[in-house]
């Protein structure tokens, strides 16, 4: 039985929500140095782990992966990114995490700058790499490593591959492969858009299933019979026929810490590196700007010594009648 | 060629789903800005041999209040339980006849998750969670706002073709301010902004043929009067096995929206069985009561610092205690308390966002409270774009700041 995970690389939402580049700088085209990849060439944690992680939810798609290995001994267990050079860093987590071996379908997309309509194309926008959204070619240090970025108005660049382009270029990298299962998380964290897995089976034809919540096969030629979430908590249940491709959502499992066994043996495997620049499709919608957003016109904001909100806050719930006076 | 605006929108048994009504809203505000006519698609199981049964008429009812649209019913034993492969079968070839520019679809676990197959099945663009749109000054170009990044961030995305395939979230039905409750959006039918000017307004990209239709009802939003239309059989002609059916005489009271039956295709080949709605494990948690509801996230840090939300809903004499999701997930509150788009949605008078970020999921599920408070470290953190009142601190030390105070006090 062959599984393949689709892990997604993404921007820390902490890393973004400090602002600017951070310590290091260059957060969103960052290659960072310790990015070096070999047997005794270890990389040690660095900002640029700080800053880019596996997407939480992709984690629980590979935990699930694994313990359909557990139930399956003979199941094997590929990890699948699209995305620049620096997305070895999170194959390499799911070979430490426990999958048999792991490929980076590598993209070299245009700069970003092209991708921008003319107007945007301010130096500060088009000196950065790839937007928060992972996928892009990195590109000079980012110019907002000496500015902070202030709220209003702010923009980075965007990213450079849709859900359907990053769909698209692994199903032509799948061409003449064969999954019984392919797992994905239900959204990227960064992203949001929870659509890849979705564009990518019915690119392929397989039937799939989104939000899956509990999952059990019986026999490792399926079918499959999942429950996914609805809205409001409710849950359904689906008898799916293999090969299939189940988007997995948060709460499913508890995600595994590497064992130290797995670490080291993570070490000596190879990280396979595919060239995709080629299997970009025509993009069918384009992302044109990506900015932080402005504050909230309503909000008002507490200003003071911590007892001095607290007892403003208080006058507040007081003052609605929430509180007895 | 591509024309029209389509909504698939959700039956629930009493008319549309709330999500679908908004989506519709929104689609009415696209229709204002190209002048296409709406036509809203309602895929269901039953057969009710051509003529209109008291849920759709309510739908009917609905459509016309709020400006008219064309109604076309399709139902099938496909569809008798959901499932994405189902209705994605279903729905494909009548997209397909009826060829909109815009297919806009609500954002919810339904729609995010048939809609990118769709998307594909139609070689359409394909935008999620779409939170409003405006139109490039230069040429015109559709821009579609929506979240990144736990809601700090917005892009806007442009289709590079037609169709596109839209996921709508709710806010994006709301023009200004803040989301309209739905059944007040009802009752006021003629009363919604730029809604009552758009009447025949006719397509300017293309003529409409015999099977396409004008923009809805005229002016009078009470819909008794009508344009030629009325009557008029809407008809579609598929190579799949289709039947078209003759709509209903339309009662007079009704304006000139049309209605249409399609059936749905039968799937040769089923390959995901729809096995039912699971029993709800545990009750779900019945916030209905509470005044105040303080919700504890991720900010809190640990389970161990829960014994604070308690001591800070202890405050207040009709409090409850929920939660986001990341709590559940990480086992610090049972998912019974989860408040969001897959926990419960609740509108309480009061609701205390402790160390929560604010994205969209959790957003759906809280935004109607009349008034909101967030406590958070993170000033960037999205809550507080719906927060009336706004702390920017470490929980774990407003919380003991507050409770401190009210000691001071007593």
């Amino acid at each position: 039985m062959n599984i393949l995970v689709c892990i997604k690389q993404i921007l820390a939402p902490e890393a973004v929500s400090e602002g600017s580049g951070g310590p290091g700088g260059s957060v969103w085209g960052n290659d960072a140095p310790t990015a070096k990849e070999g047997p005794r060439n270890f990389p040690a944690p660095s900002f640029a782990d700080y800053c880019y992680r596996m997407n939480p939810y992709d984690e629980h798609a590979l935990e699930e992966a694994l313990r359909i290995r557990e139930q399956f001994p003979e199941a094997k267990i590929d990890a699948l990114a699209v995305g620049p050079d620096r997305c070895r860093r999170v194959l390499r987590r799911a070979l430490e995490m426990g999958a048999d071996r792991a490929v980076l379908l590598q993209v070299t997309p245009a700069p970003i700058k092209e991708l921008l309509p003319p107007h945007d194309r301010e130096p500060a926008a088009a000196a950065g790499g790839s937007g928060p959204l992972s996928s892009g070619e990195p590109g000079s240090p980012h110019a907002e490593s000496d500015s902070k970025p202030t709220r209003p108005g702010a923009s980075f660049p965007p990213s450079a591959l849709t859900p359907y382009e990053t769909a698209a270029i692994i199903t032509a990298y799948l061409r003449d492969k064969s999954y019984d299962l392919i797992l994905a998380g239900v959204m990227a964290e960064d992203g949001m858009a929870g659509q890849t897995g979705q564009l990518l089976a019915e690119l392929l034809g397989l039937p799939c299933a989104t939000a899956v919540i509990s999952l059990r096969l019986l026999s490792p030629h399926g079918p499959v019979y999942v429950e996914r979430e609805e809205d409001g908590g409710e849950r359904s249940a689906y008898e799916i026929a293999l090969p299939a491709l189940l988007t997995i959502q948060s709460g499913i499992n508890r995600p595994r810490y590497p064992a130290l066994s797995h670490v080291l043996r993570a070490r000596t495997q190879e990280i396979a590196i595919v060239a995709a620049a080629g299997l970009r499709p025509v993009p069918r919608e384009r992302i044109v700007s990506c900015r932080r957003r402005g504050s909230s016109s309503q909000c008002v904001f507490l200003t003071g010594p911590l007892p001095e909100q607290a007892r403003q806050f208080l006058d507040f719930c007081r003052a609605r009648g929430f509180l007895n006076a | 060629m591509s024309a029209g605006i389509a909504i698939i929108a959700e039956a629930s048994p009493t008319g549309l789903t709330p999500a679908s009504v908004k989506t519709i809203s929104f689609a009415r505000r696209l229709a204002d800005a190209t002048g296409e006519g709406l036509r809203v698609i309602i895929p269901g199981q039953r057969d009710t041999g051509g003529k209109l049964d008291n849920n759709d008429s309510n739908i009917f009812a609905l459509l016309e209040q709020t400006g008219g649209a064309d109604m076309i019913l399709i139902s099938g034993e496909s569809l008798a339980a959901y499932s994405a492969e189902a209705w994605k079968e279903a729905l494909a070839p009548l997209c397909r006849e009826l060829s909109p520019r815009f297919l806009c679809l609500p954002h919810t676990s339904r729609g995010w998750d048939y809609g990118p197959g769709l998307a594909i099945l139609l070689e359409a663009a394909l935008i999620g969670a779409v939170e409003g749109f405006r139109r490039e000054e230069e040429d015109g170009a559709f821009l579609f706002r929506r979240s990144i990044l736990k809601g700090q961030w917005q892009q806007e995305v442009r289709p590079e073709r037609w169709p596109v395939v839209l996921t709508v979230l709710p806010e994006a039905a709301v023009v200004n301010g803040p989301v309209k409750k739905v059944a007040s959006w009802v009752r006021a039918s003629g009363a919604i902004p730029g809604e009552a000017e758009t009447a025949d307004v006719v397509s300017r990209e293309t003529p409409p043929d015999d099977t396409k239709v004008k923009a809805g009802a005229a002016g009078d939003t009470r819909g008794e009067t009508g344009s030629g239309a009325r009557g008029t059989n809407l008809s579609f002609s598929s190579s799949r096995d289709t039947t078209v059916r003759t709509p209903p005489a339309t009662p007079s009271s009704f304006a000139p929206s049309r209605t249409a039956f399609y059936a749905a295709p039968a799937i040769p080949d089923v390959r995901c069985r729809p096995l039912g709605k699971l029993p709800a494990g545990e009750a779900a948690y019945d916030f209905s009561a509470a005044e105040v509801i303080i919700a504890a996230g991720q900010g809190i840090g640990g389970a161990e610092n829960l014994e604070l939300i308690d001591l800070l809903a202890g405050l207040f004499p009709k409090a409850a205690v929920g939660c986001s999701r990341a709590v559940c997930d990480r086992g610090w509150m049972e998912y019974r308390r989860q408040i969001g788009l897959t926990g419960r949605t609740v509108a309480p008078p009061l609701y205390i966002a402790c160390g929560i970020s604010g994205a969209m999921p959790h957003l759906a599920g809280m935004r109607e409270s009349r008034c909101i408070v967030a406590v958070n470290r993170d000033e960037n953190a999205a809550i507080f774009q719906v927060a009336h009142l706004g702390i920017v601190a470490d929980l774990l030390a407003f919380i003991p700041a507050v409770l401190e105070q009210t000691e001071e006090e007593a």
